[in-house]
């Protein structure tokens, strides 16, 4: 017979006011055969309490003990220590809540008194069942994390480091410091801010047992107290800490500037920049958004934003220098790109994206009209020769890539002109050759060997080029042969293909068309086919496609500038046949197109036959698609992917021929000019690793891009500015000749340009301060990294986030300049803020004369902030409204407040000060309404001691706005496991005794992430939360809980769904004995695997089925 | 005649939502006292058996609730309680068990007005649907439903 020994706590009144608990005792000691003892006690927590327990356990031989009281979340360790006293295992031990869940909660004393006995009887059923467990110990490992570099987390970094352990600080900033770093004076002393603040930050910096990790996020957290294992995404600084001395020679040549967020928004800063002199880490960081959509956007990636601003800045060599680092031909790509770039600038979404691609266009020929050479330099030659065959932008951009790398290079071109598709598919019009034949030379120049009509497969081969001691061969063929159409007829004279025309009129010059053309095809090549053949003298151009108008591929400005010269586009129809006279074409016959794509999107065009139109024509020119030459595939000896594209690996492009690579058309079927550019730099860069390491290097990590959509902070620093528009050649005069349409940009024409680009990338890696800086401590290509942290406790000390004043519409702040919040009004005073600390109004920059402060914005207000009060804001209005007199004996400030709240040492007499010697006015009250009238401000409101309306008129209203959680409280929550109460504020383990534990062993909360507090409050509990740490370290082991997963081998049938179930890889399959097998160290006690065990051979200790079940029957009986 | 008091069982997780229960103790938010509390560490961890057994042994409802979705201190317990609860649905509805008498929902630690009002809410809901009475013939019953278990 089990003896077991029941007691019940008055907890004074908590308890016993409500519930019967004498009764109880006497009831449940004669109804339950079990129980040997059964007694009520005012305070069973109070020594005397827990000694009635010892004492029973010893004299009257208990072997398992039931305790009601308050949440086991309270007492469960007193209680289970004073078992563990008297020799019984504490495991022997069940704790009922009668009073959070019982007495505090139950309005029916009798009602309340019966759930207790319930709960207390079923304890009782449950306890009977429990079986002594021992926990185990593990080694702590004494470093620290503390998460937020404000003063909380500073001083819990220097306690703990000082004591002798190893202590990560890690700061989602630049610098550490946090809101205190903003601040100018505090109160109640009016110390100076910055003077209390520096030393301390000074010393983290250079304390030999504190590292910091600035801009860096806690990813992940993992393991238990005393081992746990953080992820932290380190972001690049770009700046060596090691190597950058301060001295701000890069800050100087920054060509952006940014709305400062560290001065909120009351002045500019450059990316690259200091927050303030005294700050730590005591170097310089860049602050950098994300790669803009322009550059995600470009197939070759070329950094639009950073050379739009450089033009912006009038640095135009400095600029085409930064489009040659990714696109060697600025004044093509200018002319004839699909320009996905602007397709994707966010100013677009405000009125029209920069007109970025005619901007590259200027610089490019800027360059030729000053005679000047912005090329990257080239490095020392090298011995090794590489062959790249076809001549087009893909193989010129290989060449010039690789020549610039130092490779001797010779380019292989069947045809007797270079340029490809550029020279011979693109009409004088659009490009004109002297454009062409300068960006070429820029090539050739570089000592690039050309050897023209000669011809991969005829008169050279892989093999010849081995022979002649090639390393490597770049295949960059494109597609040079229309595509035919298949229909009865298209073997007559007069039809020809599109490619074949155009090619036939760039190499010859002569070419015949008829007076009536038709020009099958809706792409750009077809386009440019109908536009070469009005140049050429034909009487009516009709262009027919299987598209509709807003389906055709061809670009929309080119289909525009078609029609305006003349070119009649019928859509959605499909050529049936052609029909002939005399062997010569006389007319088409088209049939309706009802659908050009399939379900699937596939190209599959329907027709409706019986829809038929005839176009009566003497020319037909046919381009609805290129191929490759049949004969040069089949000479190659490649893999092929279908549709004849040469199949590639994409990252490297390389073929399935070691050393040999290939790109542009000839991989990627019909492209644009600016992927097959993008293909050559790709391949330059393989070619360069196959030869130089031998293999091929993985692709470099690619930059994060920044959110597409246009962000409110964006949009207020962007006002609309048009778009320039490109001067052409009336339609009227270009019809007849072949000359430019396009007639370029002025110089303050693409210098506007420049400065419309909104950069949305903030720092834009121009690579102006890369320049700058003697020490050469910076490095635009790092990038964000994850560091695994092995830690034995975290602090986590965030801080908080100040309400936004905005959404107290009626006060206009962000519509009136002279409505600040009182962090703001930090910044005035202080002397490295924006005035470099002159109380002056932002509108005009004068002295303002009356000055309003109002209170408890967001703070104490259900309907638009928080419930909560903020603590703070009484005080620092208090502080700020006396450093206004400091500054302007003259001044009159007012307040409007609702209860000046001055708890705290010396807080009460500093709020006397203010209102006896500095003479402000309080005014309790709220503020209805604050409005522009003339050049100041009105203040309406109400003073309610008086029970009248009140006017002010005011310079300067400063919004005393509350505190708020972080806005992202939630990834630290996250990563962490950590409760937050319903405003985001992170919850303490007990609000009177545990202020800085939480829930979690091991993870510990300091200063104003667990709630509004003030620097000494922070500072307290930075150092309490320290000392936990240091108690955790000092101890050197934590008690693992015995409360884990157990396997009853015989009954395992080895169906593995635990395997598949456990969060941890706690259990594994034991191959040799067929069944589960669970791993203590890792198993967490969740209990999951029990549950879905199918034949309950796992139980939890303490939690098992024979327990549990017990509970429920006792519960229920 | 005295109303139906109705005997409902309530399995809470250890993180969160007992602690909700407790800090709706703390704001003494008044609750009916028919909701009655077994503490296990995880939603994850109560076998659906049991929930039948709390049924067999006379509940006339069960209320499991755990930690939100993301939130779980074991990554995913909830989860898997989640996808249990659809099944056991199931089951219980064949074995007679209208849908209402058993609940599963997220209660964080900081939501002790939800976990109050739940309590409430729940308690009224059982008392409009009356005490659960097994349709004989599917009287789910003690051995059968337990021997799993203890056996």
């Amino acid at each position: 017979m089990k003896k077991v020994g029941v007691y019940i706590c008055h907890c004074g009144t908590n308890i016993g006011g409500t519930v019967d608990c004498h009764r109880i005792a006497e009831e449940l000691g004669q109804e339950v055969g079990e129980v040997v003892i059964c007694r009520d006690y005012k305070y069973m927590c109070s020594e005397p309490g827990q000694k009635l327990i010892r004492d029973d356990i010893r004299e009257l031989g208990l072997d398992h003990v039931v305790e009601a009281s308050c949440s086991p979340k309270m007492h469960e360790p007193t209680f289970r220590n004073a078992c563990s006293a008297a020799g019984m295992n504490p495991y022997l031990f069940e704790m009922v809540n009668i009073r959070e869940h019982c007495s505090w909660v139950t309005e029916d004393p009798e009602a309340a008194t019966q759930k207790a006995k319930h709960l207390i009887r079923a304890a009782i059923a449950r306890v009977v069942h429990q079986t002594p467990l021992k926990g185990s110990t593990k080694s702590v490992n004494p470093t620290a994390m503390v998460v937020g570099g404000g003063i909380a987390g500073i001083t819990a970094a220097l306690k703990i480091a000082n004591a002798g352990y190893k202590v990560y600080l890690v700061e989602k900033e630049e610098i550490i410091g946090g809101k205190m770093a903003q601040f100018d004076k505090t109160f109640p002393t009016l110390d100076c801010s910055g003077c209390i603040l520096t030393p301390k930050t000074s010393e983290v910096g250079r304390h030999p047992n504190i590292e910091i990790l600035t801009k860096s996020e806690l990813l992940e957290v993992k393991g238990f107290v005393g081992n746990f294992t953080a992820r932290v995404l380190q972001k690049p600084r770009y700046v060596s800490i090691e190597k950058c001395t301060g001295c701000g020679d890069c800050q100087k040549v920054c060509p952006v500037e940014i709305s400062s967020p560290f001065e909120l928004g009351m002045t500019t800063r450059h990316p690259i920049s200091r927050p303030f002199p005294q700050a730590i880490p005591n170097t310089y960081s860049i602050w950098r958004a994300g790669m803009p959509p322009c550059q995600a956007a470009c197939p070759a990636g070329v950094n639009v934003q950073g050379y739009m601003t450089l033009t912006g800045a009038g640095k135009y060599g400095e600029a085409l220098a930064l489009v040659r680092e990714r696109m060697p031909f600025a004044s093509v790509c200018g002319r004839i790109c699909a320009r996905p770039c602007e397709d994707a600038c966010k100013r677009g979404q405000v009125d029209a994206p920069s007109a970025i691609c005619y901007t590259k266009r200027f610089l490019g020929d800027y360059e030729k009209e000053q005679g000047i050479d912005w090329n990257p330099p080239r490095k020392d030659p090298r011995e090794e020769k590489v062959a790249v065959v076809g001549a087009g932008p893909g193989g010129l951009s290989a060449a010039y890539f690789l020549a610039l790398e130092g490779y001797q290079v010779t380019v292989f071109e069947k045809l007797p002109v270079l340029g490809g598709m550029l020279a011979v598919g693109i009409p004088d019009y659009r490009l004109s050759k002297e454009v062409l034949d300068a960006e070429i030379r820029m090539v050739t120049d570089l000592g690039v060997t050309v050897k023209t009509g000669t011809a991969f497969g005829r008169d050279v081969t892989f093999e010849s080029l081995e022979q002649d001691g090639y390393k490597a061969v770049f295949l960059a063929t494109g597609l040079h042969v229309s595509r035919g159409l298949n229909v009865e007829g298209e073997d007559l004279e007069g039809v020809t293909g599109g490619i074949e025309f155009l090619r036939k009129w760039a190499l010859d010059g002569d070419v015949t068309v008829g007076s009536s053309v038709v020009v099958i095809g809706g792409g750009n090549v077809a386009v440019d086919v109908a536009r070469t053949a009005v140049r050429l003298g034909a009487k009516k151009v009709e262009l027919v496609c299987l598209e509709s108008r807003e389906q055709m591929p061809a670009w929309e400005r080119e289909i525009l500038e078609a029609v305006e010269e003349g070119v009649v586009i019928h859509n959605s129809w499909g050529p049936k046949r052609f029909l002939e006279s005399n062997g010569h074409v006389s007319a088409v016959e088209l049939k309706r197109c009802t659908s050009v794509f399939d379900e699937s999107g596939a190209f599959n065009p329907s027709y409706d036959e019986a829809e038929v139109l005839e176009l009566p024509c003497d020319s037909v020119l046919v381009a609805i698609g290129q191929s490759s030459e049949r004969l040069l595939l089949d000479q190659l000896g490649l893999e092929i992917a279908p549709g004849g594209r040469i199949s590639v690996d994409p990252d490297t492009l390389a073929t399935s021929r070691p050393g040999v690579f290939a790109g542009g058309d000839g991989v990627l079927g019909p492209a644009t000019f600016v992927q097959a550019v993008a293909h050559g730099r790709q391949a330059a860069r393989s070619i360069h690793s196959y030869i130089e390491y031998g293999g091929l290097r993985p692709i470099e990590a690619k930059e994060k891009p920044v959110p597409p959509e246009i962000s409110e902070a964006e949009r207020r620093r962007t006002p609309p500015i048009s778009r320039h528009q490109m001067p052409m050649l009336e339609p009227e005069v270009r019809k007849n000749s072949f000359a430019p349409v396009e007639l370029g940009f002025s110089e303050e024409m693409a210098q506007k340009e420049g400065q419309r680009c909104i950069e949305c990338g903030i720092c834009c890696q121009c690579g102006e301060c890369v320049r700058a800086c003697g020490p050469q401590a910076i490095d635009l290509s790092e990038r964000e990294r994850v560091r695994e942290l092995e830690v034995g406790a975290i602090v986590v000390a965030t801080g908080i986030d100040i309400f936004d004043a905005s959404r107290y519409q009626e006060y206009g702040y962000g519509r009136y300049p002279d409505v600040i919040t009182n962090l703001q009004f930090e910044r005035l005073c202080n002397a490295s803020g924006p005035t470099q600390g002159k109380v002056l109004r932002p509108s005009d920059g004068t002295v303002p004369q009356n000055v309003v402060f109002v209170q408890c914005v967001g703070s104490r207000d259900r309907a638009k902030g928080y419930e909560y009060c903020s603590k703070v804001c009484c005080m620092i209005t208090a502080k700020q409204l006396s450093i206004f007199k400091h500054h302007n004996p003259n001044g009159q400030p007012y307040v409007f407040y609702i209860d000046n709240r001055a708890g705290g040492k010396g807080y009460e007499e500093f709020l006397r000060r203010a209102i006896e010697e500095e003479g402000a006015q309080y005014i309790r009250g709220r503020v209805a309404k604050i409005y522009q009238e003339g050049g100041r401000l009105v203040v309406r409101g109400e003073n309610s001691l008086v029970g009248a309306p009140v006017e002010v008129e005011a310079d300067l209203v400063v919004l005393a706005t509350g505190l708020t959680p972080q806005k992202d409280y939630t990834s630290v929550s996250r990563a962490l496991n950590l409760a937050t109460d319903k405003y985001g504020f992170f919850m303490e383990l007990h609000p009177k005794l545990g202020p800085v534990e939480t829930a979690l062993t091991g993870i510990y909360v300091a200063g104003a992430a667990q709630g509004p507090k003030d620097i000494p409050e922070s500072v307290a509990q930075g150092g309490a939360a320290a000392g936990e740490v240091l108690t955790l370290f000092s101890v050197g082991q934590v008690e693992i809980e015995p409360t884990v997963a157990r396997l009853e081998e015989r009954l395992c049938t080895g169906c593995r769904t635990c395997v598949e179930l456990c969060a941890y890889s706690a259990i594994s399959f034991d191959d040799s004995r067929k069944t589960a097998s669970i791993n203590d160290a890792l198993c967490q006690g969740c209990g999951t695997c029990a549950a879905a065990c199918p034949v309950a051979a796992i139980r939890v200790q303490h939690f098992t089925p024979d327990e549990i079940y017990a509970q429920i029957e006792g519960i229920l009986a | 005649m005295t109303q139906f008091e109705p005997k409902i069982v309530a399995f809470l997780c250890n993180w969160c939502s007992y602690v909700a229960a407790d800090a709706a103790g703390v704001a003494r938010l008044v609750q009916r006292p028919n909701v009655r509390v077994i503490r296990v560490f995880c939603s994850g961890m109560v076998d659906p058996g049991y929930v039948l057994k709390a049924f067999a042994s006379g509940a006339d409802a069960v209320l499991i609730a755990g930690c939100h979705p993301g939130d779980c201190h074991y990554i995913s317990g909830n989860i898997k309680a989640m996808r249990r609860s659809f099944l056991l649905h199931k089951l219980l509805t064949d074995l007679g068990v209208e849908k209402e008498r058993f609940r599963l929902e997220w209660i964080a630690a900081s939501e002790g007005p939800r976990y109050a009002t739940v309590v409430n809410e729940m308690t009224e809901q059982i008392r409009k649907l009356g005490p659960f009475r097994p349709a004989s013939g599917s009287k789910p019953e003690r051995s059968e439903l337990t021997c799993r278990k203890e056996g």
